[in-house]
């Protein structure tokens, strides 16, 4: 499974995901963007298998992108939340998917954002967030180091930390 | 229910009410955030608490704001709590066979301030009560610690030092709720909230 660490930092959100692509046991392709612009200001993390992720990225990122033509109006970082959750959660009584997601927006009234959505449809605005089997690793490490308001040289320095603590105890 | 953990307890009082939820919101017995409150206001009397999974919580949230929106324009006025509780009985039993795994509790005060407890199962089935309720991870001991407390026609500073104590007694010991809890405390004049200091673990 993937790991995406996210944080909020000051007037900016950071997120960092490996690059993976794999197949059971073996490494298919290991340059792979798993990050999905929304517009201009906002990004998507998304971890999960392959197939649903190209599905519903796809989908979504063309649905708001036809909102913003049809209305003339650029939707709010929350908005978009409250759109991807729905879309999940109504999938989960149908067809499943196995997609997390970490949203990272800006907006002008309200700052950065971050919003952490997981594949039960479950919507949470945090601070920073850790998705993946390494949160069991990371959250702790999170816990102590983050501080709100960081700049971008504090915010490197954090996320090179977590990724040498998953080199070392993490598959 | 034991998935993202949480629990709920509301108290009557004397034309008062106080409803206390935990914060936590976690994924099994992986704590991921600890500033998620469970009840949610209506309006000004009414009051609806729900344990469960969050994205079904999240769901049903929406559609509720959606359809009491909707009553309020057609009949400019507010929901009552005994309808609003009929409309959510009927939500949840519409979804009888892939049903929202929430748990849901209702405090309200209708038109003469007179109290309206009610808690409901995942189908809707209405359990009405006078004096307390509990729902969520830790209810069963929240029963018995309420029982030992309360008291009838209690005024609103006895009632919120009452639903305090009990929630972290309640809390204490169990691990899928916790992190902190808030407090409601609504009475004809208005809502008080604050936040209580539990164990944080």
């Amino acid at each position: 499974m993937d790991t995406i660490i996210s944080l909020n930092g000051k007037g900016f959100g950071i997120s960092a995901i490996d690059t993976l692509s794999f197949k059971s046991f073996l490494i298919t392709k290991n340059n792979l963007n798993k990050f999905i612009e929304i517009g201009k200001n906002k990004f998507l993390a998304v971890s999960g298998y392959p197939g649903d992720v190209i599905q519903f990225t796809d989908f979504l990122q063309k649905t708001i992108q036809l909102y913003t033509l049809k209305t003339g109006l650029s939707l709010s970082t929350r908005s978009v939340a409250n759109c991807i959750r729905k879309e999940l959660s109504d999938c989960l009584r149908k067809s499943p998917l196995n997609i997390n997601l970490t949203l990272i927006g800006f907006d002008k009234i309200y700052g950065s954002s971050l919003y952490f959505i997981d594949y039960l449809g479950t919507l949470q605005r945090m601070n920073y967030c850790i998705q993946g089997h390494s949160s069991l690793i990371l959250s702790s490490f999170l816990d102590r180091y983050y501080k709100k308001e960081m700049n971008l040289a504090e915010t490197l320095n954090i996320l090179k930390k977590c990724s040498d603590i998953i080199k070392t105890r993490f598959l | 229910m034991d998935y993202n953990g949480g629990s709920i307890i509301v108290m009557g009082g004397k034309n008062c009410f106080a409803i206390a939820s935990d914060l936590r919101f976690g994924i099994d017995n992986f704590t991921v955030e600890k500033k998620a409150p469970k009840i949610f206001k209506i309006n000004e009397k009414l009051f609806i608490g729900m344990i469960g999974l969050f994205g079904d919580i999240s769901t049903i949230r929406q559609i509720l704001d959606y359809k009491t929106s909707i009553y309020s324009l057609k009949k400019s006025e507010k929901i009552k709590p005994f309808g609003f509780s009929n409309m959510l009985s009927n939500l949840l039993y519409h979804h009888r066979f892939a049903p929202f795994l929430v748990e849901t509790i209702i405090a309200g005060l209708d038109e003469k301030n007179n109290l309206f407890i009610e808690s409901k199962d995942i189908l809707g089935a209405k359990s009405a009560s006078s004096d307390y309720a509990t729902i969520g991870t830790c209810s069963e001991s929240l029963y018995g610690i309420c029982q030992i407390f309360w008291k009838p026609d209690m005024n609103g500073e006895e009632l919120f030092k009452t639903i305090s104590n009990c929630l972290i007694l309640g809390l204490n010991r169990n691990c899928v709720s916790g992190w902190g809890g808030i407090v409601h405390l609504v009475s004809k004049k208005g809502v008080t909230s604050k936040l209580i200091q539990t164990r944080m673990d």
